[in-house]
């Protein structure tokens, strides 16, 4: 099992989608995240087992990528690997057998319409073993609320790229814990600093993605 | 390049394949030291750049003002003295400016659709590489329009100075209402949400100094990003000094 989890896990951190993908040229022909999870359910190895390979395929990525050892391209390919390896798991997502760490609802900030930024966030977190609620760009506060109420227990991730929309993170915040005191409240953004962040009343920042997945883990644990 | 002036503006429309595009840049701007970069990526870019003529419109230009006045580190501009509240750093470089020029450009939306159907399709690495071409084709273009200005200054025995932009090197990014209050109204098709944020996102604004006295500095010097790839773009630059 644990060579399952190695191979799948290599397949993720590289960016080997499926046996036809060209990308990367060493991993020519060989077969990809998508089929090696297909075996492993046929082979009946646990599910969870093919969540194990994400998150340490994404683990190693992400953290390339935070020493800038790898960039946003390589991030982009493992995370696409990812998806063609969790696409599989969806039924058992949906009957509960293989079970998520949490939920992040995330969102860019009202005021705001850059997305890629959050976007890398959404596939990191969600390829670190956690249920991602993408609410897209420019989102007010009474969506977030609303996304609270749908997902009881769950994270909130903000992010915004200018530092004119980043103060629209104060008000979302104040009212969000008005309203659900115990949810915990992430923020980035290229402007976006720690001392912003404990400014405005947030419960955690980080400046990159896998940061954001060191935190959740820590809140989950 | 297209062009139409009046006494104080200038606009110009321009073709994508005016600008140069170099995948070499745009891989290097994307983070990766030479030779570094996995190969799909230039192959990928090269499509892109192949394809994306048609759906770019680039707009640009600028208002060139010669009644300028220093209150500290406000610029003063026009007859109704509108003050530019540029800071200290830009203040510093602009102080000896004879006139300024007010400038904005944009490539239109086109390219943002673009890279946004591709995402939403789940093809973020395509969607990704289709924004960094669009990010970089804009300040390409906005440079361009330097370009022209600075050789029309030359002309005259002045220089320019960079392009200061709202947003950066301690110019509030709320001070692009002010800055377009003072272009004709929506300047080469670019309006302003409450936030500041221009629409479309592929745009930039900003001033350049013009004057006898004006030199062109590396602004990554003034910016405390110390992850941002431009700023390694600028230590490379430093190291081959
Ligand atoms: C929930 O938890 C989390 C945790 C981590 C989170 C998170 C949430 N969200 C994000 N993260 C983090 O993870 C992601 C992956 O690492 C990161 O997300 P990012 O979104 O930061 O990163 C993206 C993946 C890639 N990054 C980017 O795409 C942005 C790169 C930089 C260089 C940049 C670019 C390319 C552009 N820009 Co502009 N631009 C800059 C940027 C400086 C920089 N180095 O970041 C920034 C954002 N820009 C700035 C400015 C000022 C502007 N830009 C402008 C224009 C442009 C271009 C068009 C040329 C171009 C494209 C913009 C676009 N997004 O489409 C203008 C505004 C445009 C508009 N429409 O209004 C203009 C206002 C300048 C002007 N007056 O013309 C600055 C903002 C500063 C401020 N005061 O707000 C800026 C920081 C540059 C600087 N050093 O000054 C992290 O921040």
């Amino acid at each position: 099992m644990s060579d399952f989890v190695e191979q799948l896990a290599l397949c993720v951190e590289r960016g080997k989608v499926n046996k036809e993908s060209l990308y990367p040229p060493d991993l020519k022909g060989q077969d990809g995240a998508d089929e090696l999870a297909k075996q492993a359910l046929e082979r009946g190895l646990q599910p969870d087992t093919i969540l194990k390979g994400c998150i340490l395929g994404m683990d190693r990525i992400g953290s390339k990528f935070s020493q800038n050892k790898a960039f946003v391209p390589e991030l982009l390919m493992a995370a696409k690997a990812m998806t063609a390896a969790m696409d599989h798991l969806k039924p058992f997502f949906q009957s509960g057998e293989v079970k998520r760490k949490g939920t992040l609802i995330i969102g860019t900030i009202a005021g705001d319409l850059h997305d890629i930024g959050k976007n890398l966030v959404a596939m990191v977190v969600e390829g670190g073993g956690f249920e991602v609620v993408d609410l897209g760009t420019d989102v007010s506060t009474e969506k977030f609320l609303a996304a609270i109420e749908a997902h009881p227990g769950s994270i909130v991730g903000m992010s915004a790229l200018l530092t004119t929309t980043m103060v629209n993170m104060e008000s979302a915040i104040r009212a969000i814990k008005e309203k659900y005191p115990d949810t915990m409240v992430l923020v980035g953004g290229a402007p976006v600093t720690q001392q912003f962040a404990d400014r405005i009343g947030a419960d955690g920042y980080s400046p990159d993605p896998q940061g954001a997945v060191a935190i959740l883990n820590k809140k989950v644990a | 390049m297209i062009r139409s002036t009046t006494a104080e503006i200038a606009e110009f429309s321009l073709s994508f394949d005016e600008i140069e595009h170099d995948p070499a840049g745009l891989i290097a701007l994307l983070g990766y030291r030479d030779g570094e970069a996995p190969e799909l990526l230039r192959t990928v870019l090269e499509e892109i750049i192949s394809d994306a003529g048609d759906r770019c419109h680039i707009r640009g230009g600028y208002r060139h003002i010669s009644e300028i006045e220093w209150r500290e580190t406000d610029l003063c501009l026009g007859r109704d003295k509108m003050a530019l509240a540029t800071g200290k750093i830009i203040a510093d470089e602009l102080q000896r400016a004879e006139s300024v020029a007010l400038f904005a450009c944009t490539i239109g939306t086109g390219l943002e659709t673009w890279s946004k159907r591709l995402m939403n399709d789940g093809d973020f690495f395509a969607g990704y590489l289709v924004d960094a071409v669009a990010s970089l084709t804009v300040e390409s273009a906005m440079q361009k329009i330097q370009d022209y200005l600075e050789r029309e200054q030359q002309d005259k025995g002045l220089r320019i100075s960079n392009c200061y932009s709202p947003g950066n090197c301690g110019w509030p990014v709320t001070e692009q209402h002010k800055l377009f209050s003072l272009l004709p109204d929506n300047f080469c098709g670019i309006t302003l949400t409450d936030s500041s944020l221009m629409l479309p996102i592929k745009s930039v604004s900003g001033i350049i100094g013009i004057g006898p006295a004006m030199r062109k500095v590396n602004t990554c010097q003034f910016c405390d990003m110390k992850r941002c790839v431009y700023r390694r773009r600028f230590e490379k630059s430093k190291q081959e000094i």
